[in-house]
């Protein structure tokens, strides 16, 4: 660095020490105070989103921890020999039964005492399993008595439908009965029966054990698991069963009779598309500029949503991330003034001789300075960027069509700004920006409509949007911005 | 006024009278700071307002005992930095354009005044402040960082996310400039 540049360095920075503003000016300590009392407030809205947030957690476990009515319903394929056949057909309701209630009891104990294994505990007997394998051993007896004194010799299926029929005629006392969870059970009655090549075993096809207890719904998995393994075909008095199951196959749903009310939780993401609309602009030109230069930008948003269904009635809400996006290229019209610095004459200084004869002639030039104004329109590119968090609140009708659905619902949608980029509008002689601060609440009509497809107690679905903003996100004395917007998502769902 | 425990508390308390008594305290470091970067007052509030809330906000981080100024000035620096990157495309600043057409033209005439010798003395701070005020707003704050804040040129270029090569050419131009107006304006003072 030369001596110079040190030297100019050093003059300005000398010059500018030391130099007193005196007190702040009413304009500044007036800043200050707003910001300050924005500082002290905790915000109005941090206060609804928590107590709304805890709300929508409290539903979502009761949903999960009370029980309510399910029916486990178990299909199975197996191959086996006359002689284990019928004790496995007992076993299996037997051992369907003491799996629920095993399951139960360890799910609680193991949330209760931090054990993992059902093997430690003491099950409570099921008294309709033991009063079904009484049932079953009396038919069977009857029938081995009965071939004995050379009578017709009774199917298979026969005893079944014996079974069930006792069982029907006594389904009455058991509901009676004071039995810790509330249970009936039954046996399919389609038995197939088919010889295999060696004449020494059958194979039975498309059986079910049907059992409808109160679980809640994060039992579920857990009994879920239980029956999907080969351990719970094996029973004691049974030939090896297990090694013969071909497909083990547990269905838990919901039980339609018992069911009031269905609860399902939905998490989407897709993209939406908006479209602004300037209202109250302060002229025409003004807001056919502003409309010209912006350009509306795909954004991403992502939620979950809870819904209540009640018969076909659908009733939501949740929490949704939405964005809205705008790609401003703004022409701002800049006006320069240049000092210009020319010469305006030059000043003749002549020399003459003693004779009066020109000797010479200098010319200096004299400057002038004059100042130059020039416009330019100079293109600034500005991203605007609104963020909020939406709570929709729709109601709307379900349309059933097998494991297809269609669902129209209308509601409201209450956005709460979060985040907020740049905010820069053109003035109205569009020669400089100005920022401005977005609402911090806005209100949306909403449409929905969701195609959705049942895969168990699953579903996926796709649902567009449309929204109304009813008030505009940003006010200024030049324009009222407001959007509409147009959402599409992909997601996926639970049924409680 | 002295920066105690007391006071750390009390304006972590949202102590509204020893937050405004702070704030006098600072102001003059605070504007002195502003006037460097914008010349019109509702920006130099923004600088002076958003700094003094960064402080109070972070008043706990203060070392009491050590210097309040030092900390508070760099503090209101990073905001000054902050807000010019926040400025849309700010590097494309950093480019040298069709606009620096006019402070070539201009350092022509430098040779014609290279031979007189700059002297501040006839000018006031405020005049500096204006002379300041006319470069272009990349070389303003690189000038500014380098010359009065006592950056070095790595520093700067980290900062505002540039070329080292950036940094010393903006400094450069900003110098030429700075002396081809005071020159300009010794004339015409006499």
């Amino acid at each position: 660095m030369s001596k110079e540049q040190e030297h100019i360095d050093k003059l300005i920075k000398d010059k500018l020490s030391g130099r007193s503003f005196g007190a702040p000016p009413k304009a500044f300590i007036d800043d200050l105070n707003i910001r300050l009392d924005k500082r002290n407030k905790r915000p109005l809205g941090f206060f609804l989103f928590t107590l709304f947030t805890s709300l929508l957690l409290c539903t979502f476990l009761m949903i999960l921890i009370i029980p309510s009515s399910f029916i486990v319903k178990v299909k199975y394929n197996l191959v086996n020999n006359n002689e284990g056949k019928t004790k496995e057909i007992l076993g299996l309701n037997a051992q369907l039964s003491e799996t629920l209630d095993d399951s139960k009891l360890a799910f609680n104990n193991r949330e209760e005492n931090n054990l993992n294994s059902v093997n430690h505990f003491e099950l409570k007997d099921s008294v309709d399993s033991k009063q079904d394998v009484q049932e079953f051993k009396n038919e069977i007896n009857k029938d081995k008595l009965g071939r004995r004194e050379g009578k017709e010799k009774n199917s298979i299926g026969e005893v079944y439908s014996k079974v069930n029929d006792t069982k029907s005629k006594n389904s009455k006392t058991k509901s009676d009965q004071s039995i810790p969870y509330s249970k009936a059970s039954n046996i399919d009655r389609q038995v197939n029966e088919q010889e295999d090549s060696n004449g020494s075993s059958k194979v039975f096809n498309d059986r079910e054990v049907e059992i409808s207890t109160m679980i809640s719904a994060i039992q579920l998995p857990y009994i879920r698991k239980k029956i999907n393994t080969r351990d719970f075909f094996n029973f004691k008095n049974s030939v090896s069963f297990a090694e013969t199951s071909k497909e083990l196959i547990s269905v838990i749903h919901k039980d339609e009779k018992s069911k009031v009310l269905d609860f399902e939780v939905q998490l989407f993401a897709g993209l939406g598309f908006d479209k602004v609309r300037i209202n109250n602009a302060i002229s025409d030109v003004y807001s056919d500029l502003l409309t010209a230069q912006s350009e509306n930008e795909e954004s991403l948003n992502f939620g979950i949503h809870f819904n209540v269904i009640y018969r076909d009635l659908v009733f939501g809400s949740g929490l949704t991330f939405a964005q809205q996006r705008e790609d401003n290229d703004f022409e701002l019209k800049s006006i320069s003034v240049k000092d210009s610095v020319f010469i305006s004459y030059y000043d003749q200084d002549v020399t003459f001789d003693s004779l009066n004869n020109t000797v010479d002639t200098v010319y200096t030039p004299v400057y002038d300075s004059t100042q130059i104004t020039t416009e330019e329109w100079k293109e600034f590119e500005v991203e605007q960027n609104y963020s909020w968090i939406q709570v929709p609140i729709h109601f709307g009708y379900r349309f059933q069509l097998n494991k297809w659905a269609i669902t129209p619902s209308v509601g409201v949608n209450l956005g709460i700004g979060v985040r907020n980029k740049s905010m820069k509008y053109p003035n109205q002689d569009f020669d400089q920006f100005n920022e401005y601060q977005p609402v911090k609440w806005t209100m949306n009509l909403l449409g929905n409509i969701e195609v959705r497809r049942q895969i168990g107690l699953w579903h996926v679905f796709v649902r567009g949007t449309y929204q109304y903003g009813i008030n505009p996100v940003l006010k200024s004395n030049l324009f009222h911005r407001s959007y509409d917007s147009l959402n599409a998502v992909l997601g996926v769902g639970y049924t409680f | 006024m002295e920066i105690n425990k007391s006071t750390v508390n009390k304006i972590k308390k949202n102590n509204r009278k020893i937050t405004l008594e702070l704030y006098h305290y600072s102001f003059n470091l605070l504007m002195s700071i502003a006037v460097r970067y914008h010349k019109n007052e509702e920006d130099q509030m923004e600088i002076v307002n958003t700094s003094f809330m960064k402080i109070i906000q972070n008043i706990e981080q203060f070392k009491i005992g050590s210097s309040y100024f030092s900390w508070a000035k760099r503090i209101t620096q990073n905001v000054v930095i902050d807000q010019f990157r926040k400025t849309k495309n700010y590097k494309r600043l950093f480019k040298h354009t069709e606009n620096d057409a006019y402070l070539d033209a201009e350092l022509s005439m430098e040779s014609h005044l290279s031979s007189m010798e700059i002297t501040l003395e006839a000018f006031a701070q405020e005049e500096i402040e204006e002379i300041l005020n006319q470069l272009p707003p990349a070389s303003k704050i690189t000038f500014n960082l380098f010359a009065i804040e006592g950056y070095s040129y790595k520093e700067i270029a980290e900062e505002l996310d540039i070329g080292y090569e950036t940094v010393k050419w903006h400094i450069r131009e900003s110098r030429k400039k700075l002396k081809s107006i005071l020159k300009h304006n010794t004339l015409e003072i006499e």
